[in-house]
């Protein structure tokens, strides 16, 4: 199976006089179509290690590899590019812009790519994914217009705009019910099995975790 | 483009907030095109009527030069050892080929013969000296708009006419077709009053008569020299440079009417600084004031930045966003700033008439001015916007997000 994301020996700490290294030293490949977890207490490093792996952040020592392309020497906006057209972020809090609707919201990583307007192609797009996550009536809804599971559901719309390779979802169902979580995690599925896409998914929530095809569980910085 | 939408719907989505941040814009250009305006307005009727009975430039013979009583080899020490002399006037008489040397000049609108010599006009008992000024009026019309001063007849000099002031033809009591005596050393006449002008200046409405050229050039006995050429050019400010080039032409000493009203041009320029201060100080307030705004407005939206660059924004499209945003603003606070010092202008107009109804502030704003004065904000919500947007493109997303 071909492996999407690749990290070797990633090490990550903090501070300047006093260094705490939060990451000792991770392993982790995450091929492409798998539905994996990561669990973890909290203060465990589980989001500075999705802060890594999606390039939100840079490790202290250690590499990363994209379809077996190291990144390290890439300027910022390169990582950027590259995080734009491969990763999808789906955060605990939905991170909508405010000032536009669902449909622009879905539209803003293709829109950003390009530096252009909306063209038809991404109007079509953006109708079709928010379709399949359900929200094909709220497209023109502001954020503060529709509720929290909904929110949900554009956000991860969006997070399917540039048609990721890997979807990092951190506590995608932290912030909804139990019968809004059930819906957002099908549908999450529903997007690994019938598009392949892989996703890495943190949660807290146990019963999250074991419908996943793998867990991967971080203990003080190390996986375990 | 993308980065102008995405500024101009955050700058929509925070209406109050950048309904303040343009007002105040806003008022800061309506103060700059206001004082621009009532400043340019004042300053361009005082040299319009500084200009309005003076030439633009003056060429006369050279007078003679004052000889010393000294001579040379004297080794004695005479105080008061120069004499200024005779200081008799000196005649141009090949004004001729001078005038169409001058017109082949760049610059030069209108050249004109001049002859000034003193009178005394009589009408029964009243006699008043008066300085006799011997023009051809269509030629002198070029260079002094008489025409359009003319309050009682015409501007016209035929035969053994004249045309004289308001207050003096008040004093003799005379209105165009009157005759009155004109009389010098050599020579004297009766002369047919042909109009009337009020040349906005009391001793001028006094003392001036305008008489055909060659009446004054047989009054003063002489045969076809004039004392002066008088100049219009298309650029007043460029006088001076012309006057020069006049000299080197015609070897006639030339003077601009800046160099005979340099202490008028001084105060115009003070004033013109301390206008030019006070905008500056308006424009820094304006330029504080997006600043902040657009401040707030980044700690406001860190969030929303973050997500942005999560999903692939480079951060220089950040920074174009907040950029835009504070050009956006200096641009529409601008226009709006601009029908508002224009609104202030007419009002002030409206309130402060003389009593005869005129403006006493004339108020001239130029289309060009509004344009320089759009530019200019645009440029200063851009420059201030440059805080802002690099705090903006210093957001971190992995701190921020979760």
């Amino acid at each position: 199976m071909e492996t999407v994301i690749s990290l070797r020996n990633i090490k990550k700490s903090y501070g300047d006089k006093v260094k705490t290294e939060v990451l000792h030293g991770i392993d982790l490949d995450i091929s492409k179509g798998e539905f994996c977890a990561l669990v973890g207490q909290s203060g465990s490093g589980k989001t500075t290690l999705l802060n890594i792996m999606g390039l939100l952040d840079k490790p202290t020592s250690g590499t990363i590899a994209l379809f077996g392309k190291q990144i390290e020497n890439a300027s910022i906006d390169e990582i950027a590019a590259i995080r734009g057209r491969t990763i999808g972020f789906v955060f605990q809090f939905h991170h909508l812009i405010g000032a536009f609707n669902a449909l622009e919201n879905v539209m803003m990583p293709m829109m950003a790519a390009t530096g252009g307007l909306a063209t038809k192609a991404m109007k079509e797009r953006a109708r079709y994914l928010l379709d399949a996550v359900g929200m094909s009536d709220r497209l023109t809804y502001k954020p503060d217009e529709i509720s929290g599971g909904q929110r949900q559901r554009v956000s991860i719309a969006r997070a399917l705009s540039m048609d990721p390779k890997i979807i990092l979802a951190d506590e995608p169902t932290g912030n909804l019910d139990t019968a809004m979580s059930n819906e957002v995690f099908s549908l999450l599925r529903k997007i690994n099995s019938e598009q392949k896409t892989s996703f890495l998914i943190v949660t807290h929530d146990t019963k999250v975790a074991s419908s996943c095809d793998r867990t991967v569980e971080i203990v003080d910085g190390k996986l375990v | 483009m993308f980065e102008i939408m995405v500024a101009v719907r955050y700058l929509i989505d925070e209406k109050k907030q950048t309904a303040f941040i343009i007002l105040a814009c806003a008022v800061g250009v309506a103060v700059m095109v206001f004082l621009y305006g009532l400043i340019s307005g004042l300053q361009a009727s005082l040299i319009d009527r500084t200009l309005g009975s003076q030439p633009h430039i003056v060429s006369n013979a050279h007078k003679e030069k004052p000889r010393s009583i000294v001579r040379s080899d004297d080794k004695t020490t005479v105080i008061g050892s120069e004499s200024r002399g005779f200081d008799r006037p000196q005649y141009i008489l090949d004004w001729k080929q001078k005038i169409s040397s001058i017109e082949n000049i760049d610059g030069i609108v209108a050249a004109a013969p001049h002859l000034r010599g003193a009178a005394l006009v009589k009408r029964g008992d009243i006699a008043r000296s008066v300085m006799m000024n011997g023009v051809d009026a269509e030629s002198f019309g070029r260079i002094i708009p008489v025409k359009k001063k003319i309050i009682k007849g015409k501007w016209d000099l035929p035969g053994v006419s004249i045309v004289i002031g308001k207050t003096l033809a008040d004093d003799l009591g005379v209105v165009p077709g009157d005759r009155i005596q004109l009389s010098t050393a050599v020579a004297s006449d009766f002369f047919t009053v042909t109009g009337v002008f009020d040349l906005g200046s009391n001793q001028i409405n006094d003392n001036w008569v305008f008489v055909p050229l060659n009446s004054a050039q047989s009054f003063m006995a002489l045969e076809g020299e004039i004392n002066s050429i008088d100049m219009k050019v298309d650029s007043i400010f460029s006088s001076s440079k012309i006057a020069r080039t006049v000299e080197k032409r015609t070897s006639l000493q030339s003077l601009s009417w800046m160099e005979t009203n340099s202490q008028l041009l001084i105060a115009l320029r003070s004033q013109s600084s301390s206008s030019y201060m006070i905008q500056f100080f308006v424009m820094v307030a304006v330029a504080l004031g997006i600043a902040s705004v657009l401040i707030v407005s980044v700690v406001q939206k860190r969030r929303e930045i973050a997500i942005m660059l999560a999903f692939g924004t480079a951060r220089r499209q950040i920074v174009k966003i907040f950029l835009y945003q504070g050009a956006i603003v200096g641009f529409t606070g601008s226009v709006i700033g601009s029908v508002m010092g224009t609104a202030l202008a007419e009002f002030f107009r409206s309130i402060s008439r003389n009593p005869d109804g005129t403006p006493q502030f004339p108020i001239e704003i130029e289309p060009l001015t509004y344009m320089i004065m759009i530019l200019i904000a645009t440029l200063v919500g851009l420059v201030s916007a440059a805080m802002p947007a690099k705090q903006a493109s210093k957001v971190d997303p992995a701190t921020v997000i979760h």
